[in-house]
């Protein structure tokens, strides 16, 4: 059995415990064993909306460390996180010692008394990846098809930029789009499926997310959708919180699907 | 033939000028040896009221190492300043106020989102904990796991001083470790029951008792309980 190193994130953690739970049981029920991290920190996304450059990569550099023992116990050679912010900021400081020789020697130097420097070694994945890998499992492990369901993907921008770390075509993203066809739902187009939601202005600027996430409804409104998954818990803060839209964690409709956890899914029913 | 004596003295500097004093001596101590008188910046000498935080270099080493007076020995060449007080203005909501939630903590000290996690404040703390562990698990959400690895903290405030973020550790432990005892930890039931009694009146004549006696009958009573484990028959209750 596959054993996947599991970073939550502080988002998640907090205020999406039913997408965590989700998350975690599918990736059980396809097999692997999730081995939580003992021990992680912010991943520095928060920190990196600021302009402190160095600064941002301590806590993923010192993560990525500490990960490596814990690889040495587990077997586990991957991070699987269900967080864009987490594996964008995360995947950037796991590439670091390539992309930026400068920043990462600084980084490491300031950790050295700490951890021992983090040299490679590990693969980090976002949740939609571990999927997409397992996409044929999946529509075998269905319990409940999703046939008809009419469902638009709503990616945001963490997955998909920078290039260096994009899953995906960043104007024309078909990944989840893929994974959910297995399972017998019918995904829509719309225009503005990468468009960004507003993201963390929801504190200072929360003008900026009204404009941005009405836009993102109107488009998937239009679509016919009768529900919209994000993978990002940010993105499905701002959906909720600034459209009537139905939205949900992408780990909730798969866990749904896959019958692995019974969540409150009126969406579904409606 | 007298004996040379074994005492070998040693050099520290305090505020800029040299200081001969012992080997062996705590700071504090040494400083009380070189004529200081410490009015501030003391408190229990046993290392655990946090009052004498102190920090210093030693000769050749960039590291600023951190400690408490009363219990970290002099070595040569120290460079020394106290720190006895760290400016904390701290929240003290009253208990019906308390919510058992992040986003309380978060909205009484926001700057703690400014945490990047550099650790400066685990390096700082003289009682080895990791303030920057709990700073993480409040943004987590996870206020248990907070109040238990900053359950030894002394309050001295030095992680606070060290903080790029400005966090003001003592006082963010101090508001989570009392939203974990109201809501998380059991209700001391003996407590209830004895606040009970007390209000019940049970008690109220052997203290007007004791009360109305004088320093020398008290004494008294005093050694015989130590003596014997009893109170005189009208002081039982």
């Amino acid at each position: 059995m596959k054993t996947l190193l599991y970073y939550p994130g502080c988002s998640l953690k907090r205020d999406y415990p039913e997408a965590e739970r989700a998350g975690i049981a599918v990736l059980e029920a396809l097999g692997y064993r999730v081995v939580e991290l003992r021990d992680w920190y912010c991943c520095g996304g928060y920190p990196g909306s600021t302009s402190l450059d160095h600064v941002k990569y301590v806590s993923s550099i010192r993560t990525l460390s500490k990960a490596i023992q814990q690889k040495r116990e587990t077997e586990g050679d991957t991070i699987v996180t269900l967080c864009p912010f987490c594996y964008n900021t995360l995947k950037q400081a796991e590439k670091l010692y390539s992309t930026k020789p400068d920043i990462y020697r600084r980084v490491v130097e300031y950790l050295k008394d700490e951890v021992e420097p983090y040299r490679g070694g590990l693969r980090v994945a976002h949740f939609v990846e571990v999927l997409y890998e397992s996409r044929s499992d999946l529509s075998k492990l269905a319990r409940r098809r999703l046939s008809g369901l009419k469902v638009a993907v709503y990616y945001g921008c963490m997955l998909l930029r920078p290039r260096a770390v994009a899953l995906d075509n960043p104007d024309k993203p078909v990944l989840v789009e893929s994974i959910l066809r297995e399972l017998g739902a019918e995904p829509v187009d719309y225009p503005l499926k990468s468009y960004c939601c507003g993201s963390f202005h929801s504190i200072l600027e929360p003008s900026i997310v009204a404009r941005n996430t009405g836009k993102i409804a109107r488009a998937i409104v239009d679509s016919g959708a009768s529900i919209v998954v994000t993978p990002c818990p940010l993105c499905l803060s701002n959906l909720r919180k600034y459209t009537d839209l139905r939205a949900m964690h992408l780990s909730e409709l798969i866990a749904h699907a896959l019958g692995v956890l019974e969540l409150p899914l009126r969406a579904l029913q409606g | 033939m007298s004996q040379a004596p074994l005492r070998r003295y040693i050099t520290i500097f305090f505020n800029g000028e040299a200081y001969s004093v012992p080997h062996g001596l705590t700071i504090m101590k040494a400083l009380e040896y070189a004529g200081f008188r410490f009015t501030r910046g003391s408190g229990c000498r046993g290392g655990f009221c946090g009052a004498c935080p102190v920090v210093y270099r030693l000769p050749g080493d960039y590291k600023i190492r951190v400690g408490l007076a009363c219990q970290t020995p002099v070595e040569d060449g120290m460079y020394i300043s106290l720190i006895p007080y760290v400016p904390l203005v701290e929240y003290v909501p009253r208990r019906e106020e308390l919510k058992p939630d992040a986003g309380y903590v978060l909205k009484l000290y926001p700057e703690i989102s400014r945490c990047v996690s550099c650790n400066a404040c685990s390096k700082a703390c003289p009682q080895g904990l990791s303030p920057m562990d709990a700073i993480q698990a409040i943004l987590r959400g996870d206020l248990r796991k907070a109040a238990e690895l900053t359950f030894d903290c002394i309050a001295c405030g030095l992680c606070s001083l060290r903080c790029p973020a400005e966090i003001r550790h003592p006082a963010v432990f101090r508001l989570v470790g009392r939203i974990v005892g109201v809501y998380y930890m059991p209700r001391s039931r003996s407590v209830e029951q004895r606040v009970k009694e007390i209000e019940s009146g049970r008690f109220n004549n052997a203290f007007a008792k004791l009360l109305s006696m004088d320093p020398g009958s008290l004494r008294k009573i005093y050694d015989e309980y130590l003596k014997t484990g009893r109170l005189p028959g009208d002081l039982e209750v």
